[in-house]
């Protein structure tokens, strides 16, 4: 006999596959050095938006002086 | 900070089922999958500071998750879901664990975007209103869109039963 599948019996099979990925290992150096990353990267781009408004700002001056 | 990187890790560790899951419910590709990962282990890590304990973590991390895919998944303009799918011409490359996780994956692989994150969300065991408000929908759209997958599932069913029975005797006939 063919049983009628509905989506909550699928619930065990989600918990299943949850645990099958939960077993591999976590790269955590590689997720460290993301994190990083990012950080320096943000870092970046803020030097960069603060080296772009001084310029701003220095031209501005300079062009008031005309 | 280095701790609160070390306690980040920590919630992510104790969380990567979760995540490696959804990774693999929207991107069929290993190399996806990771880019998905590290996605939303970013989302996360900047969100990390506002997070407050009044929800549950696993409850965050699927927010942010499923927000994350589903705006990359956007972003990409790309139509995964929905493709044809039999389970006799599909490699399902995933897991084979018993015939409802190779179920589940197929009628996962067959739903819309953001229907996949209802039925996740559904199995997790949240409620239609929970589901809406973490993916900013309206309570009526979820029961719609989850009503919808209900009737859809009886199609599944079928076509399901009969590929099996298919490959259930093609294999008896294989056998010497």
């Amino acid at each position: 006999m063919i049983k009628i599948m509905q989506i909550k019996d699928l619930k065990t099979a989600w918990k299943q596959l949850q645990v099958v990925n939960d077993l591999q290992p976590l790269e955590t150096d590689e997720i460290l050095l993301l994190l990083d990353k990012n950080e320096s990267l943000s870092k970046l781009r803020t030097q960069r938006v603060f080296a772009q408004i001084i310029v701003f700002v220095v031209l501005t001056i300079l062009c008031q002086g005309g | 900070m280095k701790s609160k990187k070390h306690q980040f890790i920590k919630v992510i560790d104790r969380n990567k089922g979760i995540m490696r899951s959804l990774c693999q419910v929207y991107y069929a590709d290993a190399e996806d999958q990771k880019d998905a990962f590290q996605d939303i282990v970013l989302q996360l890590w900047k969100s990390f500071e506002t997070y407050r304990e009044e929800a549950k973590i696993s409850t965050w991390i699927y927010r942010v998750s499923l927000n994350t895919i589903l705006s990359k998944k956007r972003k990409e303009k790309k139509s995964v879901a929905a493709v044809q799918l039999s389970p006799l011409h599909q490699n399902i490359s995933m897991a084979r664990a018993d015939d409802h996780t190779e179920l589940l994956q197929l009628i996962l692989q067959s739903l819309k975007d953001i229907d996949k994150a209802i039925v996740v969300l559904y199995l997790e065991g949240y409620r239609h209103k929970e589901i809406a408000e973490m993916l900013e929908m309206t309570p009526t759209n979820v029961t719609t869109r989850f009503n919808r997958i209900k009737t859809r599932l009886s199609g599944w069913n079928s076509e399901w039963n009969s590929n099996k029975k298919l490959n259930d005797q093609n294999h008896a006939n294989k056998r010497p």
